[in-house]
């Protein structure tokens, strides 16, 4: 009755491992690169960008610096990465994009997950780009936050005369720890005088965002026309597609899985159990119990 | 090579090195208790290194405690087989928790230089 106990246990101990894996929520795409090297040198990106490869696709790899690729993706699709990995002094992101069997992503139930190097993508034009674009137009903010916490509605921008909003800020919605995180840490005055102010903190629209100084409230700020670029090149060549136009061909009929053989971690938990159960089995046959059951 | 089967690789072999070697320590001289040693290890060994690794990644529970329960359950399972066939085992108990603590700690030594 004990011995069936410790089989079971042992059994139960095996299985573990696999349940873990699978019942509780993934936190991050589920990638055996990603995740082998979650702790050294993945970095952070969680920036927009665009397929954009030389010849009118981008593959999209197992893993960085693979030849084994998992899925063509046509130019003109954009996505988020929100990591990125130097592969030998090339940055390659983590493709996670859905799709249906048809390819569309409207209505996705698979993921297509790998990586492709950066230049192949060009990153859409965001706060970064426009920090990057007018580096030395931007002076940090030495003024008080009287506007914001004024009481009105506050516009929130994605940057300064994008003409894209991102709600408004109230401050008296705000949550206490909101309004003790919230930061104006830079500024920028553009061609019509205006002065914008750059906002830290996460606040509950989003972070990242600008507020005009000059005018917060205003939700009818002109677009300058300079200040709209559709992307930013990576020193790839600029795509004419329009994004929305872009479709997802799907691998080859030799799926993914079967064609890169079991992932890493499946093979692992495999080789684990044989090595279990074959030390298990050759303590039995070897040694006969001396004493008595447990 | 990816990260997984090296570690597992690894973990084993220095947690033989260690075992044999503290087995060696304590006197022990006998062939069959040492090849018990052995395989006890590699029963126990890469279960402890995969769950960890497992629970560390696709969980947010407290890895000190995922530590201490895989460490538990090694120290147990070991004890256990080391009482049922082990012939110079006095204290299989006392000497699986020691050859443990011995392993674990010179593997969080070696680990700083790795």
């Amino acid at each position: 009755m004990k011995k069936r106990f410790w089989i079971l246990l042992v059994i139960c101990l095996l299985i573990t491992p696999v349940t873990v894996a699978y019942a509780n929520p993934i936190l991050v795409p589920d990638n055996d690169f990603l995740i082998e090297h979650w702790d050294y040198d993945i970095m952070y990106s969680g920036r927009e960008y665009s397929t954009n490869g030389a010849s009118g696709t981008v593959s999209v790899k197992k893993e960085p610096g693979s030849n084994i690729w998992i899925g063509i993706l046509e130019n003109g699709i954009s996505m988020y990465i929100n990591y990125v990995y130097d592969y030998n002094g090339t940055i390659w992101g983590l493709v996670n994009y859905p799709y249906d069997n048809d390819g569309n992503p409207d209505t996705p139930y698979k993921t297509i997950t790998g990586w492709v190097p950066l230049d192949e993508l060009l990153v859409i034009y965001d706060y970064i780009s426009f920090a990057e674009e007018h580096e030395h137009e931007i002076y940090p903010y030495t003024g008080g936050y009287e506007l914001a916490q004024s009481g009105d509605d506050t516009v929130l921008w994605t940057w300064p005369n994008s003409g894209v909003n991102k709600g408004t800020l109230h401050w008296n919605s705000l949550e206490e720890y909101e309004q003790e995180n919230f930061r104006i840490i830079s500024a920028y005055t553009d061609e019509q005088g205006r002065e914008w102010g750059f906002c830290y903190g996460q606040i509950y629209v989003d972070e990242n965002v600008w507020i005009c100084l000059s005018d917060p409230t205003s939700t009818t700020l002109s677009t300058s026309a300079t200040s709209i670029p559709a992307s930013t090149s990576n020193d790839a060549p600029t795509s004419t597609e329009n994004p929305s136009t872009g479709t997802w061909q799907p691998p080859e009929p030799a799926d993914s899985l079967r064609k890169n053989g079991l992932s890493t971690t499946t093979v692992s938990v495999l080789f684990v159990a044989v090595l279990a159960v074959g030390a298990m089995v050759l303590i039995r046959v070897c040694w006969k119990p001396d004493k008595g059951d447990l | 090579m990816s990260g997984l089967p090296v570690s597992l690789a690894l973990s084993l072999c220095l947690t033989l090195v260690l075992e044999c070697g503290f087995f060696f320590l304590t006197g022990k001289r006998h062939k069959k208790d040492l090849l018990l040693v052995i395989l006890v290890n590699v029963l126990t060994n890469p279960i402890v290194v995969l769950s960890y690794w497992l629970a560390a990644h696709y969980t947010l529970w407290n890895r000190n405690l995922i530590k201490v329960f895989l460490e538990l359950f090694a120290v147990l399972t070991e004890a256990c087989y080391y009482k049922k066939y082990g012939q110079e085992f006095r204290h299989p108990l006392w000497f699986s928790i020691a050859a443990n603590a011995f392993s674990f700690g010179i593997g969080v030594v070696v680990q700083q230089f790795l």
